[in-house]
């Protein structure tokens, strides 16, 4: 058996006390279609995972459910989301999103989204301040506002590779840790040429893990500033 | 009436009933969608052609003009008067537009696992009680190595997938309950990709055939795997 003993705790300090990973597809969906017996049928889930499922709507316009513990799927007309807030969970989901567009691999998609977002804490209130200042320096707003804050800060960035697209990140203040930091990256894919699953899915392929190292990237960079 | 569907941000209903107060840093609830689907997303049916969505199209976010929330706004100019999609278009003179709220989720918090280690695992060979897999750590350096597993910490339902070649991905970590509650779990999941129809094969070789054909290597012909 694996020993882990000695593993160092990756949850300790730059790690996100919650994260999730969500794939976004936009193009042109039969939402009435998904549902979780669906997913077990095809077996890209266990069936286990179907039956416990938790559905929240499934209509002609939208479908909503939990499949398993793992994976939350919403699926409109023009977007499908399928979504993981538990790591182990956030390779099974790339793979859950490539089987079934393996499987559908003629639905047209235009765009895809590879999103993370973590949560991290910031250990006092003033190094949290300070890191708000320091993204977004305050002296041009301190002449036009009171006590000016960083409430949300987008910032862009072109594609380090060959697709058409952006990587957007977005930093707030934490809702869920105080005092915290929230920081969310769109990895933003713009699909050219056959625009269907098929090419969704080998860029999903490609690209799910390099969008992680985005992640880590931007997210070290930035703790980086906290000054302790 | 065309009816679809849009998600929207809970902060941007907040906000456009003036809920969530301009404040500063410390005070302020931004909408953070991290929490998965869970969190602060809930559909309002809105007429098809009235839906305006902004920021980028795959980030999973999709927000309304405060007009379309039927909430008041200034007024506008004859000519966006003219161009502005109107909610209550379709609904018949004198309706005021009212968001229909279809289930909000519910936003308790969640037991979250944290990982310590995960690995991607290839299975070499299964005998009665074990089985043999080359693991491939994802969160160090640390080189391939090989191990015996029990069968026992495979789920049942994966079982079938626990076969020379099958793809698995091992995990360890803790598991922390919303009210701090730890306990260490690890987790094996097998790697689910959809079977490969006799079309799917048949298309895969046609379409080998027609590459070969066009790149002028012999005729085209190949060999049924």
């Amino acid at each position: 058996m694996i020993d882990c003993r000695g593993q160092q705790d990756l949850t300790v300090n730059q790690r996100a006390e919650q994260e999730s990973v969500r794939i976004v597809l936009v193009g042109s969906f039969n939402p009435a279609i998904f549902h979780p017996g669906w997913f077990a049928r095809q077996q890209l889930v266990p069936d286990s995972d179907a039956e416990r499922a938790q559905i929240k709507v499934i209509a002609r316009e939208l479908a909503a459910f939990d499949l398993g513990d793992l994976f939350s799927i919403e699926v409109e007309g023009e977007r499908f989301i399928a979504a993981s807030t538990q790591a182990p969970g956030y390779l099974p989901l790339r793979d859950l999103v490539v089987g079934t567009f393996t499987l559908l691999r003629h639905t047209p998609v235009r765009f895809v989204g590879i999103n993370i977002t973590g949560h991290f804490r910031i250990d006092t209130e003033e190094a949290w301040h300070a890191l708000g200042h320091e993204l977004a320096p305050k002296e041009v707003w301190r002449e036009c506002l009171d006590e000016p804050g960083l409430k949300s800060l987008s910032i862009r960035g072109n594609r380090p590779d060959r697709y058409p697209g952006a990587v957007n990140v977005k930093v707030e203040p934490s809702v869920v840790v105080r005092p915290g930091l929230f920081v969310s990256l769109n990895d933003h894919f713009e699909l050219v040429g056959p625009q269907d699953a098929g090419a969704a899915v080998a860029l999903i392929g490609e690209q799910f893990e390099p969008a992680f190292e985005r992640y880590e990237k931007v997210t070290t960079s930035i703790l980086a500033r906290v000054k302790t | 009436m065309s009816v679809s569907t849009s998600p929207i941000a809970l902060e941007s209903l907040n906000r456009a009933q003036g809920s969530v107060p301009d404040a500063e840093l410390s005070d302020v609830e931004t909408e953070n969608p991290s929490l998965g689907t869970e969190y602060a997303r809930i559909w309002v049916l809105v007429g098809k052609d009235q839906q305006s969505h902004e920021g980028d199209a795959s980030d999973g976010e999709a927000t309304l003009r405060d007009s379309e929330l039927g909430l008041p706004a200034a007024a506008p100019s004859s000519d966006e008067r003219r161009s502005a999609p109107r909610l209550d278009r379709g609904l018949g003179a004198g309706s005021r537009p009212r968001p229909v709220i279809l289930r909000p989720f519910d936003p308790r918090p969640r037991p979250t696992v944290h990982l310590l280690a995960e690995w991607e695992g290839v299975v070499l060979g299964v005998g009665e009680e074990l089985f043999t897999a080359r693991l491939m750590s994802r969160t160090s350096d640390t080189p391939d190595e090989e191990v015996e597993l029990p069968l026992a910490e495979v789920s049942d339902f994966d079982h079938d997938l626990v076969v020379e070649g099958g793809i698995f991905y091992l995990s360890i970590g803790y598991r922390v309950e919303p009210a701090g509650q730890r306990s260490r779990v690890g987790m094996i999941r097998f790697r689910r990709l959809p079977a490969w129809s006799a079309t799917d094969i048949a298309e895969a070789q046609r379409e080998a055939s027609e590459r070969m054909k066009a790149l002028g290597w012999a005729d085209g012909s190949i060999e049924a795997g």
